[in-house]
């Protein structure tokens, strides 16, 4: 049993100011050694005397016996409350309700061939009167969609998509294709980030996350499905680079030429395409 | 904003106070023991045992000594707040609505309900303190200092606050009359026809000066204590339950929704269980906080401003630290008055 002897823990100053904690413990009979990075942060915190001392009474009636701390049976964190005050507090909120109904409706789950409406096609009131009209057109104009098809390629199918048509995923814009061999997991990039609709935002200040980034920076383009800021791993603080998902690329195009060189919390920004990650 | 949910009481809250410092909050509820939390983690430091029947109402003086509490079981109980033993117990002959400390601490207050014969009154009993330590330095009297009974032509009292220096009693009443009485001899100075229906809540501004009154009638009504001269007023959708005045911001909380008795026919939607804030000077609601699901029964604010309860007839306290949206809003006006402030400093010191 003398292997099971456990060193003394080894702590080692790491040059950007975090320490290394080596140290052992024994579980079920096996060693296991733990490495921990740690920083410690000083944090001085004036509080008012009683309010110490009340911090140390001991518990009382029916928590005589309780633990210190918070029992879950009692106390219970609510949901996230977000507060926006303001005058204007029922139109922003209905106007919020509406937007999570379009977005919870997807991009229009029923489109009519004849109108573009939110409706079947059987059911579309222009049927009588436009009815012939589009299919006419439609025919002679000829459709971009079965002409990619009829190529084979998936290269040309891209960036044609007419409304109302059916376009597979693969054949739809910024598709790749799932069987080349540069690409081992196309389905998974894509649900990552799609990369036509965002931006790669630089020089921010490192101060900015992402709920300030939503509220103060890109509040006028509409409903924002991801923000990410890039952070640090161990120390959490953010590298000065956010990617942002906008709803549509015309949004997210109006944002680059918006954003691009703008003055946000003292730094100017840079803002620029976000390019696809570099398959390792 | 992620709220507190506490949830000790198994029965609709009654009350919610925090003390001066706003690290501890004081709840009661219709189940006959009040409980002690900590504001910064909702942790329950302990519990008051001893009522026989629904709490109606709780305080906290300002050394944070001693807590009084006023039940239907006839009595109102003094507790050490710190070791939760009933230190005295005053005998009522009628149900006890309301119980507060005077800001001395040296006297309660305590809204005896009308009913059996007895017209309600409110009594004030006096707390003997030892001037150093704060502690009772002999048992109360079981006589009360005085007791003012209700005016004649009066409907009984619903609710009753001190003003700053134990200077008035302000007495809201059923038929929703608010009146004013002398703090030291209980006599009475002036009255006023203020709302349509019974006062539900008296609560005063952080300086005593002022208070905020909240009513069935879905109204709640700032008024001077000194001249009783109505200064603002806050008209909702919903019959209210209880309002505050925040200190630090210009804002009132008030909170309501409809009868207890009416809450199993609707939606908790068209309920109106919410929090609302208005805007103290514009008389603007600026937001709401849901999250209730039964009518707001009591709202406090810590007297730091930085935090909020509400107490509900679902039985839960939510507790609410503000966020930093609470503390930046501000009117146009306001900014626009501070930006030419800043000029004009800018202009001076050139």
């Amino acid at each position: 049993m003398s292997d099971l002897a456990i060193p003394a823990p080894v702590v080692v100053e790491n040059p950007d100011g975090t320490k290394t904690i080596v140290s052992y413990k024994i579980d079920n009979g096996k060693k296991f050694r733990v490495t921990q990075k740690v920083r410690e942060i000083k944090v001085t915190e004036k509080v008012n005397r009683s309010v110490a001392a009340r911090k140390n009474w001991h518990k009382f009636g029916a928590e005589r016996n309780s633990a210190p701390g918070p029992d879950y049976s009692t106390t219970q964190l609510g949901e996230e409350i977000v507060l926006r005050l303001g005058t204007q507090w029922r139109k922003i909120e209905e106007e919020e309700e509406q937007k999570a109904k379009e977005s919870k409706g997807g991009e229009k789950l029923i489109t009519c061939r004849i109108c573009g409406g939110n409706h079947y096609t059987m059911h579309c009131p222009f049927k009588e009167t436009m009815g012939d009209a589009t299919a006419a057109n439609g025919g002679a104009g000829g459709d971009p969609a079965v002409s990619g098809d009829a190529g084979g390629d998936s290269g040309s199918g891209e960036g044609e998509i007419v409304a109302g048509k059916y376009v597979p995923p693969s054949r739809r814009a910024g598709a790749r294709d799932p069987s080349s061999s540069n690409n081992f997991d196309a389905y998974r990039d894509q649900r990552e980030r799609d990369d036509a609709k965002t931006l790669k935002i630089m020089q921010l200040n490192e101060n900015a996350d992402e709920n300030t980034l939503r509220y103060e920076l890109l509040f006028p383009f509409g409903r924002i499905p991801k923000v990410v800021v890039v952070r640090n791993r161990e120390t959490g603080r953010s590298r000065g680079i956010a990617y942002v998902t906008f709803e549509t690329e015309e949004i997210a195009e109006t944002a680059l030429n918006f954003l691009n060189g703008r003055g946000f919390m003292n730094l100017i920004l840079n803002v620029d395409w976000s390019k696809p990650k570099v398959a390792a | 904003m992620r709220p507190i949910l506490l949830k000790g009481h198994e029965r609709s809250l009654t009350q919610v106070k925090f003390n001066r410092e706003g690290d501890l909050i004081f709840s009661c509820a219709k189940d006959s023991v009040a409980s002690v939390w900590y504001a910064i983690n909702g942790e329950r430091l302990g519990t008051f045992e001893g009522h026989q029947g629904t709490i109606w109402s709780i305080d906290v003086d300002k050394f944070t000594q001693y807590a009084v509490t006023g039940s239907a079981d006839f009595s109102i109980k003094l507790w050490d707040v710190q070791t939760g033993q009933n230190v005295y117990t005053w005998k009522t002959k009628t149900p006890v609505r309301r119980v507060e400390f005077a800001p001395s601490g040296d006297k309660i207050l305590a809204v005896l309900d009308g009913v059996m014969g007895y017209p309600g009154s409110v009594t004030v009993y006096e707390i003997p303190r030892d001037t150093q330590s704060h502690q009772l330095h002999q048992e109360p009297s079981e006589e009360p200092l005085f007791n003012i009974l209700t005016h004649e032509g009066f409907d009984m009292a619903a609710v009753a606050s001190w003003s700053f220096q134990d200077q008035y009693i302000a007495v809201g009443h059923k038929d929703g009359r608010v009146s004013k009485y002398d703090g030291a001899t209980g006599e009475f100075i002036d009255a006023l026809e203020l709302h349509t229906q019974s006062v539900s809540d008296i609560q005063f501004s952080p300086d005593g000066t002022y208070f905020i009154t909240s009513s069935r009638d879905s109204d709640a009504k700032l008024v001077d204590i000194e001249t009783l001269e109505v200064l603002k007023t806050y008209e909702t959708d919903c019959p209210l339950n209880s309002a505050c005045i925040t200190p630090l911001k210009q804002y009132v909380i008030l909170g309501g929704g409809q009868d207890a008795k009416d809450v199993t026919t609707t939606s908790s939607r068209e309920g109106k269980f919410e929090a609302r804030l208005y805007h103290k000077i514009f008389q603007d609601e600026i937001g709401r906080v849901k999250g209730h699901f039964g009518p707001l029964n009591y709202v406090a604010v810590s007297p730091q401003g930085t935090s909020y309860a509400s107490g509900g007839e679902d039985g839960f306290v939510r507790l609410h630290h503000f966020d930093k949206s609470y503390f930046d809003f501000k009117y146009d006006v306001e900014k626009s008055a501070e930006a030419q402030k800043h000029m004009q400093e800018l202009e001076s010191s050139a």
